[in-house]
């Protein structure tokens, strides 16, 4: 129901062929994507694969290269006041003023997103109360824990109530029940009405949360879709990643319906329908070519046999 | 407005949760103060002036005058030069001395036959301590001092403002032991000192020594108070806050607004106190309370602009803190911060009055002395134009991604 949503205000937030380059180095390559209000759009990616380029490009903190970018209708770059008046940002790192209590950093930065003073009186313990720290209202942010500070961090950005929110990797480093919290949000966000643009390398989040998703790996977009089309693209097969050593002789293995994803001399990654049965053959197959199993896990169809899939190795490594 | 006020709160907010760096901002200069106060009272260290004397008399009893400044202690701290009272003249005009004392012809006569006689001295206008210095002997010579020199000279203290009637009185008791021969020579008045200085600069409001040296202090305060609040720039880049501030709806020109006005809050305040401080503890004396708080608090808000422009321009925060450190340590050495101008060697002090701390310090001494001179509108000028073209310079190294980094 919430993916049906996006179709009915579609363009809250557009990119259309952005690149941003460093000198020779391009950090972003032409990623194209489109998000209506609503909806919770993932952005997936390993370490330095471009999710916080394309964030600042999105907030016009760095001017794209090439390329653009509406948000809400307006170019962040011409019309960049009004594009970033509807924006809502929790960066990757805590930026926050330490010393000012949770209460204070929420008053400052919804005057600085644009909140109204009537509605801020109203409006902090209301964010206070939902990311759960209310009763820490007045304590300085610098006592806080990684995890709340993660979550002051998120009610930051959504103080003023954004009609886009751009969130980049809010779970990161936070323990499993302020991530829990955390999601709940971002659900809860979607479901006013934002434009949610989630930022993360956590497969299972984005599997969980987003009703859209695009996979970017060295700045390129290299699958967009829902998450039923970019697994009909793995073809129901499961992931198989063995461990043990390998020769070379065992890249070359030709089994029917069965694909080498990556190898290594200790490490093997297949691609196989029905696993669980086909196990004893693809042994049998590594020690007649030489090598040794010492280890394996079955993984069902997921984005993260679907990225490994895509690109040749793991997402976190 | 909204967003420049919130600005300016979260900064004095901060500064009043984290007051530490602020305090040793303050705290350095302040005992510098009591230090320089205490060695200047005392007898070690002494600013040096240099003293010319056209002697156009050239007799004994000239001599025995002139001589008198270059003996015991009052040697250590006054050079004295014989030269032709023309070149005196074209010298002080350049500047290069405190002052010149003419002694014209007929002294001796004059001195002799017990009838009064005029001195002249002109004093330097832009040096306040030594010409004072210079006066101050001469003022006790003429009251019969030059014997107490040569009688008790190593209890002349000349540092003190005006001898009181008290110290007169001691005088007066200590010289009966010296001699009738003394006691005729020293009925005052026999001589009169005329002074001759820029009328601008009258009437001179009289100082104690600390206040001497306030100006240069608070001068200090607000070049280390600068340094770190602008070190704030970078801490906010390095946390990331203002590449947050970057990617909301308001300008960060609001931003940098609310910055200068936290600033120039808690330049007010330390302005305030060190004023109010320095007129009960040290005796500093102000002609022009007013006039001097917004002087200061004007100049520090311009240098912390310009400060400010630099640290936008370093390229990383240590660069900026390095950068910052090598500038402000001898901008405020040169500007006369450490030690007055007038105590500098020439060359160093005519530096010190071209730098933007230097100039105002200067300033804040006529300001504390007496009625302002054209120059202060001067001054104020090129303080505008550095304030202003700080603020441009940082907005434009903003505009230019300097969040983004
Ligand atoms: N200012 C910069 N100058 C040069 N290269 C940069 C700069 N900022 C980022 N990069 C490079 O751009 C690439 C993309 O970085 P980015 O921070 O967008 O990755 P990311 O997907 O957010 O990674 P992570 O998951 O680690 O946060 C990286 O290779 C990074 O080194
Ligand atoms: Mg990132």
């Amino acid at each position: 129901m919430i993916a049906a949503c996006y179709t009915d205000y579609p363009g809250m937030l557009e990119i259309e062929e952005l690149r941003k380059s460093y000198g020779d180095f391009t950090a972003v390559h032409s990623v194209s994507l489109r998000a209506g209000g609503g909806e919770v759009f993932g952005l997936l990616g390993p370490n330095g694969a471009g999710k916080t380029t394309t964030i600042h490009c999105i907030g016009g903190l760095l001017t794209p290269t090439s390329g653009h970018i509406r948000v809400n209708g307006h170019d962040v770059v011409r019309e960049g006041a009004k594009a970033r008046a509807s924006l809502g940002v929790a960066p990757q790192e805590i930026a926050l003023y330490e010393e000012l209590s949770a209460k204070e950093n929420l008053e400052f930065w919804g005057v600085a997103q644009g909140l109204a003073s009537s509605d801020l009186r109203a409006r902090i313990p209301e964010v206070l109360e939902q990311v759960g720290l209310l009763d820490r209202a007045k304590d300085p942010v610098k006592n806080f824990s990684g995890g709340m500070k993660r979550r002051m961090n998120f009610a930051c950005g959504i103080v003023h109530r954004p009609k886009v929110l751009l969130l980049d990797e809010p779970t990161a480093g936070v323990d499993p029940q302020s991530r829990v919290r955390i999601l709940e949000l971002v659900r809860a966000q979607a479901r006013e009405g934002a434009c949610v643009l989630y930022t993360t390398h956590y497969m299972e989040e984005a599997e969980a949360l987003c009703d859209r998703l695009a996979i970017v790996d060295h700045g390129r977009l290299i699958a967009q879709g829902t998450l039923g089309e970019l697994r009909a693209m793995l073809a129901e097969k499961d992931l198989v990643r063995l461990a043990g050593s390998f020769p070379a002789a065992v890249a070359a293995l030709r089994l029917a319906d069965i694909e080498v994803l990556q190898h290594a001399e200790d490490a093997l990654s297949l691609s196989v329908t029905q696993a669980a049965m086909r196990l004893p053959e693809i042994f049998g197959a590594i020690a007649a070519a030489g090598g040794e199993v010492r280890g394996a896990t079955v993984t069902q169809p997921s984005l993260e046999s679907l990225f490994i899939k895509l690109t040749g190795k793991e997402l976190r490594e | 407005m909204k967003f420049l006020l919130a600005v300016a709160r979260k900064d004095l907010l901060h500064i009043v949760r984290d007051p530490a760096g602020l305090a040793s901002s303050i705290g350095v200069p302040l005992v510098l103060l009591v230090l320089l106060t205490s060695v200047f009272g005392g007898e070690k260290v002494t600013p040096k002036g240099k003293l010319l004397i056209s002697d156009e008399d050239g007799s004994l009893v000239s001599r025995l005058l002139t001589s008198a400044f270059s003996q015991g202690e009052l040697a250590e701290m006054i050079e004295t030069e014989k030269v032709s009272t023309a070149d005196g003249k074209r010298r002080m005009d350049g500047g290069e001395a405190s002052a010149l004392l003419i002694v014209p012809k007929g002294l001796s006569e004059a001195f002799l036959d017990r009838k009064p006689f005029e001195l002249t001295l002109l004093k330097n206008p832009s040096q306040s301590i030594l010409p004072e210095l210079v006066e101050e002997v001469l003022s006790v010579f003429t009251e019969g001092g030059y014997y107490i020199q040569r009688v008790l000279g190593d209890e002349l203290t000349v540092f003190q403002s005006r001898p009181t009637d008290a110290a007169i009185a001691d005088i007066s008791v200590r010289l009966r032991g010296v001699g009738d021969a003394v006691r005729t020579l020293a009925d005052p008045p026999l001589i009169d000192v005329k002074m001759k200085q820029p009328a601008a600069r009258q009437p001179v409001k009289r100082t104690s020594f600390g206040g001497i040296l306030l100006p240069g202090m608070l001068m200090l305060s607000m070049l280390f108070l600068s340094q770190a609040m602008c070190a704030e720039i970078w801490r906010e880049r390095t946390k990331g806050t203002l590449r947050r501030l970057a990617m909301a709806p308001r300008p960060l020109a609001g931003w940098l607004l609310g910055r200068v006005l936290a600033a120039m809050v808690v330049l007010a305040a330390i302005v305030g106190i060190t004023l109010v401080g320095g007129h009960f503890g040290l005796g500093a004396e102000y002609a022009n309370p007013v006039g001097l708080f917004v002087w200061c608090v004007f100049s520090g808000a311009s240098i912390y602009l310009a400060i400010s422009a630099l640290q936008f321009h370093a390229s990383s925060d240590r660069a900026a803190a390095t950068f910052t450190n090598l500038l402000v340590l001898p901008l405020a050495l040169a500007g006369g911060s450490m030690a007055p101008l007038d105590s500098l060697p020439a060359s160093i002090a005519r530096i010190g009055r071209l730098t933007p701390n230097g100039a105002a310090v200067e300033q804040m001494r006529h300001l504390m002395a007496g009625p302002v001179g054209g120059d202060l509108f001067v001054v104020g000028a090129a303080l505008l134009c550095l304030g202003g073209a700080g603020f441009a310079l940082s907005l434009r190294a903003l505009r230019r991604g300097f969040a983004a980094g």
